[in-house]
């Protein structure tokens, strides 16, 4: 009889004292989302946390995630399930907040993930069959036209709950505004940058990246002497899918060329600025890149770039390449800059990257409309937005505020690079076609990478495909939309 | 009515295996057909005409479609081939007596079990770059000198990584149905060899070989006829690459009427292919049983 007692006892104390020692953890954690909470050295490399103590005030005490009626949500909307489903590398982000969302709103979260090079096919057939049961969708602006069909327009709900819309920078709106409607909020907000390893750039005696294309050969021939076997001076993703057609733009946007003759329909990449462009990334890939590039998609460049098997490549802001769970090269220094120049007197800035930007959509069909809008805009309030940057989850910032923040310059290696290119940027094709398009343009491209077709037969074809594609569309008729302004700067001078 | 009832049961009792089968067969055929004559992007439904002939004019016009059916063709060739000389080799083996003839037989069946697309990518990971032990092994024996070796950046070593994975899937299946064919033949032959003394290159040559034509055609049929359709392979190991290279007919439809969701053009190709497939067994089945 004692010892029953006492092992009652026991198991007893045990379950309280599990119990209380929970609560001080719990407890300790503020009540909306804190930079400090969530930003340790666990996930935040050892040179980037050293360069700023992060405070215990909220950083955006002013953001919509603090500023909303957390009660009046709870009241109405306490036990609703909200469906999210988003790109597969950056399922991350939502779950880091998942119980703070719970707990805050009284919903549930329920998280799935797509792998990216198949989303557009699996969101595509799972939106058209109406078997699609989500609330919230993260899916590339790019096929914005394509889904429109899908998702509810936004712009009232901004109104009704006071999102802070205005607080994204101006491209971002861009591409989540299609025929005049809010269709999204931004959210990971991609871009791509050159980035270079800095003690092979020391070693080979080189000062900074570089700012022009003819640069980057000058140090890649400088960094072949000196690199150790199996490291290799540039690589990039040439796959054979949109990344490929992505990568070329990078190069032919910077040379001069663009994909429509500027205020036209009349699909122009095959000028000679164009064909130099392709020419010239085959000869980088043929000659200082490692082998199997031209099968590399983002998952096996950011594999082989946190692996250290090359000193340059052109990438997105690659924060997790800081976190020392995920990269070899996590404690290294590196540079991050704009895409640099093309030559000749048509070269300019004109980095892409803006094609994978990722944004987050309501489904017309979802049944709990304004629940899955206080989510959408929790997940991409301004702390948030900035916890999951610095976090190297993947995601990107895209807010005025975020990049106005001092800790942001100090945690973010790509700040510069973000600042110098945002106004420069070039954007791919956003039309209802574009799926088909890409998908003659990136298997022309391919076949020139791998050897398999000369450069200016392969833009031939594109050209020709397009203008075929864009006739039977009616975009050579009256009544056409509006030709697109490809390049920021242009778009800039437009609304002057 | 006793004798009404008695006429119509057999078709009563056949009715719902019929309705199954025009409901997974023949109306996905038949609206397959029909779709092929119509401009019908599916994510742009409202942009559907039809066009009679226009899909089957584009693709018999299309590089890529030409392209893929050659790749299809060679494919088909390489992996038959391989498969056909290891199963019979293993085969013969399998049907000699020895110790542990069972275990070994369900060994080799293993990887019959195995999923296309799980062995695709299983495949991917034995030939990854810098941590293949294929090419490890190829490095051995002189035949690769670099052991950052891309299997997927040359055409011929993407199609012989294809090759590699399709064959130790199937050679099993190869093996099996061959076995069958083995065990089947009379001991009489031998018996008669034996005493007439003829060598065992003979025997296999004059006695073993001719009566396993009939398995050995129905297993290369059936093995055909799903090369012509590989898919798993190529979509976990080469995606098509390098450039359109290991691209077969089934996944360029997959690209068409998946990535574009272009679909009256890929119910257009499928049914061409179809038709290759249907033409090429029913010439060979007709003249193996006419020789039967």
């Amino acid at each position: 009889m004692k010892a029953k007692t006492m092992l009652v006892l026991l198991s007893t104390l045990l379950i309280v004292e599990v119990t209380l020692s929970a609560i001080p953890v719990y407890a300790e954690r503020a009540k909306f989302p804190r930079a400090k909470d969530y930003l340790t050295s666990e996930n935040v490399a050892e040179p980037i946390f050293k360069k700023a103590v992060l405070p215990d005030e909220y950083l955006f005490p002013e953001g919509w995630d603090k500023t909303a009626d957390w009660e009046m949500i709870r009241s109405r909307y306490g036990g609703t399930t909200v469906k999210l489903l988003c790109e597969g590398t950056d399922i991350e982000a939502p779950l880091l907040f998942r119980d703070q969302f719970e707990q805050i709103s009284g919903m549930k979260l329920e998280i799935s993930g797509v792998p990216p090079p198949v989303m557009f096919e699996k969101m595509m057939v799972a939106f058209a069959s109406g078997v699609a049961a989500y609330d919230v969708v993260e899916y590339y602006s790019v096929h914005m036209p394509v889904f429109s069909q899908f998702f509810e327009p936004l712009g009232s709900y901004i109104a009704k709950w006071g999102y802070d819309w205005e607080d994204w920078l101006p491209v971002w709106q861009e591409l989540c505004t299609y025929q005049g409607k809010i269709l999204a909020v931004p959210y990971d907000c991609d871009a791509q940058f050159w980035l270079s390893r800095v003690k092979f750039m020391n070693e080979a005696g080189i000062a900074r990246n570089p700012k022009t294309y003819d640069e980057v050969v000058e140090y890649a021939e400088k960094l072949v002497p000196i690199l150790p076997s199996g490291v290799y001076p540039m690589g990039f993703m040439a796959s054979r899918s949109f990344f490929s057609w992505e990568t070329f733009l990078n190069f032919a946007a910077p040379f001069g060329a663009d994909i429509f003759k500027p205020g036209t329909w009349e699909p122009a990449i095959n000028s000679p600025e164009g064909v130099n462009a392709l020419k010239f990334l085959k000869m980088l890939l043929d000659n200082y890149s490692p082998p199997g590039c031209t099968g590399w998609g983002y998952t096996e460049q950011l594999t082989a770039w946190n692996a250290g098997q090359m000193a340059m490549c052109i990438q997105y802001p690659n924060q997790e390449s800081y976190n020392p769970a995920m990269a070899k090269i996590a404690a290294e220094e590196r540079w991050h800059s704009i895409i640099p120049k093309g030559p000749g007197p048509k070269g300019r800035y004109a980095p892409e990257g803006t094609r994978t930007t990722s944004i987050l959509g309501m489904l017309r069909n979802s049944p709990s409309k304004d629940a899955a809008f206080t989510f959408i805009a929790f997940l991409s309030s301004a702390e948030p937005s900035f916890i999951y940057t610095i976090a190297g989850t993947g995601l990107d910032p895209g807010r005025k505020s975020v990049f106005d923040h001092p800790l942001t310059k100090k945690l973010y290696p790509n700040y510069q690079a973000w600042i110098d290119s945002a106004d420069y940027m070039y954007f791919t094709e956003r039309m209802p076609e574009t799926p088909v398009l890409e998908s003659i343009a990136y298997a022309e491209i391919h076949d020139v990478l791998t050897g398999k077709k000369e450069a200016k037969k392969a833009l031939d074809t594109i050209v020709k495909e397009y203008r075929r594609i864009l006739e039977r569309s009616g975009y050579y008729k009256p009544g056409a939309p509006e030709p697109p302004i490809m390049w920021m700067q242009d778009v800039l001078k437009h609304k002057k | 009515m006793k004798e009404r009832t008695r006429k119509f049961r057999p078709i009563f009792l056949m009715l719902p295996c019929v309705v199954f089968l025009l409901g997974i067969i023949v109306y996905p055929f038949a609206y397959n057909i029909y779709l092929s004559f119509f401009y019908y992007p599916f994510h742009m439904p409202w942009t559907r005409h039809f066009i009679g002939g226009g899909n089957y004019v584009q693709l018999f016009t299309d590089p890529y479609f030409l392209g893929s059916l050659k790749t299809s063709g060679i494919l088909t060739g390489l992996s038959l081939t391989v498969e056909t000389f290891l199963g019979l080799i293993i085969a013969l083996l399998l049907n000699m007596e020895f110790k542990g003839r069972g275990v070994a037989r369900m060994f080799f069946i293993i990887p019959l079990a195995s999923i296309p697309i799980v062995n695709g990518y299983l495949f991917k990971l034995l030939l990854f770059p810098g941590a293949s032990p294929i090419t490890l092994l190829l490095m051995k024996i002189g035949l690769v000198n670099n052991s950052a070796f891309s299997w997927q950046a040359q055409t011929w070593s993407a199609i012989a990584a294809i090759v590699m994975a399709d064959a130790w899937k199937w050679t099993p299946f190869m093996a099996l149905i061959i076995l069958a064919g083995l065990q089947a033949i009379p001991q009489a032959p031998y018996e008669l060899a034996n005493i007439d003394g003829a060598s065992a290159w003979r025997v296999f040559w004059r006695i073993t070989l001719p009566r396993l034509k009939f398995p050995l055609t129905i297993a290369m049929l059936i093995r055909a006829m799903d090369l012509l359709r590989v898919f798993d392979e190529v979509f976990s190991l080469t995606e098509g690459g390098p450039g359109s290279a290991t691209e077969t007919a089934a996944f360029y439809i997959y690209r068409r009427g998946f990535k574009t969701f272009m679909f009256g053009f890929a119910s257009a190709a499928s049914l061409i292919v179809w038709g290759i497939i249907f033409i090429t067994c029913f010439l060979i089945i007709k003249k193996v049983f006419a020789e039967i």
